[in-house]
């Protein structure tokens, strides 16, 4: 469980985040939404630890995260960030293996290899782990970046509840593998990890997040299950668009039709 | 330990082995030739082994080519070692923090920072010491490494910003260090006299001549120390390679990594401007040349790029003082000749892409 008590921060006199205070449970997926600028990545970096917040706290299974050291966190934390692009060719494989930093000493075990190895067959990559990650396509570098984060907090470390952090994990990717890897995501958080996922693809968000944050102006609008917090007159408001919800004819499932709102309408 | 490890293993062995070959081999050549069993015979017995039947030539011979070889150019040699590997070392040491291929250590002003100590040294040292002739070889260095430092650090206090240096805003205030430094020196230039000109012409080219223990002793501290502690950072450098957050999130302080490095490179680096004056090239292509063989892995590339580096300013060294006998080339003249077409022969090779 990650706690985050009031969180407000300010930047060149600007509010970036305002009066945020957030949950994030472990064993489910918490999907954040908002328009560009709501400050969805920052809230993110804020409860990573990556930034400080001016006023509020961060707290995770009960103890701030300013007592955790940098080694410690990253042993059942893991962040996915937003496009990771290296300037020297490390293979494919290699890279998954920076994941496993944090629990090797100077050399990767059998155990670390495997590992990285499975990891990148959940992403739809074996075939790729020799391959110069300078040379693959936007897509397969961001699955191959969540093979890491994935191999990074493969395992339950010390009996501590591991987290896992994605900013648009599918902003890149095809449809196929944006399913997929949604689907990868979910069954990891199932098996007791905390997860939050930045997303845009609001209709993914509905299918696949158990809690939604709608956020804009570095504010809270919403939060709830999908259902609740991504209604078409909501979305509407806060994405100016004209939102409509229907039935999949045959799973009964809820999808969203998203248009842009015609002059008329505005 | 899979093959790619063995594989890096090996390849940093034999370059150490090729490394004590040229070293050995550097020490014989000169105006006075000795051979390899001479020079190992004074190389053991300064080590306190005494190889029995060398006894060939008069004591008074044998005596001044032991000083040839001990006293003029074993100083030498293991200076050229040490600033090559110190220039190598922080090469990739800055690659690997900036994530860029074409940073070396002179990108956050070490070079151009000791320029300026020098060349304010050599033209004011008249006006401010009255015998700045005897003590000139002694305050330049001096000068040049302050400079260095003075610089680097200025360099890494503009990046600061929200409690953390910016790298990129590193680069850049780095590079308008670097032009800063380039308009002092060239405002100074324009009103020196001509044996000043010489003077900081002749030490910004670079040259390992005059080495000695004494010298040796004084410097080795800020040139072995760090090579000693790089190699620890390898793991967070491969860290580093994805981005300063992610090497956070992976464990690292990342800041505190940064600032060790950067505080490492500028005084060793510092210290080998300081003694040797600029020796281009060597920190921007060693590492590249050390890639092209066993590819990233910063864990290997440290050490690896040091005895490479360490090799290369040891051949380059010899070629400065053999290749136009019985005068002296800038080394940075060979390091550069020699260095540059074995790289793009290699670039052009290599099946790994450079970047």
């Amino acid at each position: 469980m990650i706690k985050a008590e009031a969180i407000t921060l300010i930047r060149s006199n600007k509010i970036i985040l305002d009066d945020i205070s957030l949950e994030v449970p472990a064993g489910e997926t918490t999907v954040i939404v908002g328009p560009n600028g709501a400050g969805k990545t920052t809230l993110m970096d804020i409860l990573t630890g990556r930034k400080l917040p001016d006023r509020g706290s961060v707290f995770w299974e009960g103890k701030a995260i300013g007592k955790y050291a940098f080694r410690e966190l990253a042993r059942w934390r893991a962040v996915l960030s937003q496009k990771i692009e290296l300037s020297f060719a490390f293979t494919v494989l290699e890279v998954v293996l920076l994941g496993r930093i944090p629990h090797t000493r100077l050399l990767e075990t059998r155990r670390d290899l495997d590992i990285a190895r499975q990891a990148l067959a959940l992403v739809d990559a074996a075939d790729l782990a020799d391959r110069a990650y300078t040379t693959l396509s936007g897509g397969e570098k961001q699955r191959v970046q969540l093979a890491r984060v994935l191999a990074q907090i493969w395992e339950e470390y010390d009996d501590h509840a591991r987290s896992l952090f994605l900013d648009e994990p599918t902003s890149g990717l095809d449809l196929s593998h944006a399913f997929s890897i949604m689907e990868t995501i979910s069954a990891f958080s199932a098996r007791g990890t905390a997860v939050l996922v930045v997303l845009h693809d609001l209709d993914l968000a509905l299918q696949f997040a158990d809690h939604v944050v709608l956020m804009d102006s570095g504010r809270i609008l919403k939060y709830g299950n999908p259902k609740d917090v991504l209604r078409p007159d909501t979305i509407g408001e806060v994405f100016r668009v004209h939102a409509r919800l229907v039935a999949h004819p045959e799973t009964d499932r809820p999808h969203l039709i998203l248009e842009p709102l015609t002059g008329s309408e505005n | 330990m899979n093959s790619r490890h063995r594989r890096s293993l090996l390849t940093i062995g034999l370059i150490l082995l090729a490394l004590i070959a040229a070293s050995l081999f550097s020490v014989g050549r000169g105006p006075v030739r000795i051979d390899l069993k001479e020079t190992l015979t004074v190389l053991l017995s300064k080590a306190g082994i005494e190889v029995p039947g060398d006894h060939y030539r008069a004591p008074k011979e044998s005596h001044t080519r032991r000083i040839i070889i001990w006293e003029v150019r074993m100083p030498r040699v293991i200076l050229a070692i040490l600033v090559g590997a110190v220039l190598s070392v922080g090469g990739a040491a800055m690659q690997g923090i900036f994530r860029n291929p074409l940073a070396d250590p002179s990108l956050i002003g070490i070079s151009a920072g000791g320029a300026v100590g020098a060349i304010l040294m050599i033209v004011l040292g008249d006006f401010l010491f009255a015998t700045f002739h005897r003590v000139e070889p002694l305050l330049v260095p001096l000068a040049a490494f302050t400079g260095s430092i003075a610089t680097t650090y200025l360099v890494y206090r503009l990046s600061c910003y929200d409690r953390r240096s910016q790298v990129v805003t590193m680069l850049l205030a780095g590079i308008a260090m670097n032009a800063i430094a380039a308009a002092i020196i060239g405002g100074i230039v324009t009103f020196s006299r001509n044996d000043q000109l010489r003077s900081f012409v002749f030490w910004s080219l670079g040259t390992i001549s005059g080495s000695t223990w004494n010298m040796l002793a004084i410097a080795s501290p800020f040139l072995l120390i760090p090579l000693a502690i790089f190699p620890f950072y390898g793991k967070v450098l491969n860290a580093f390679a994805l981005g300063e957050a992610e090497a956070e999130y992976l464990g690292f302080n990342a800041q505190r990594a940064q600032a060790t490095l950067i505080t490492l490179t500028a005084a060793s680096v510092g210290v080998s401007v300081a003694l040797c004056g600029m020796i281009g090239f060597v920190g921007l292509v060693v590492p590249h040349l050390v890639r092209l063989i066993i590819g990233p892995d910063n864990r290997y590339l440290i050490p690896a790029s040091g005895l490479m580096g360490g090799l290369l300013v040891v051949v380059a060294d010899l070629g400065a003082r053999t290749v136009a006998a019985p005068s002296e080339l800038p080394i940075g003249i060979i390091t550069a000749v020699l260095g540059a077409p074995f790289f793009l022969i290699l670039l052009r090779l290599s099946h790994r892409p450079a970047t």
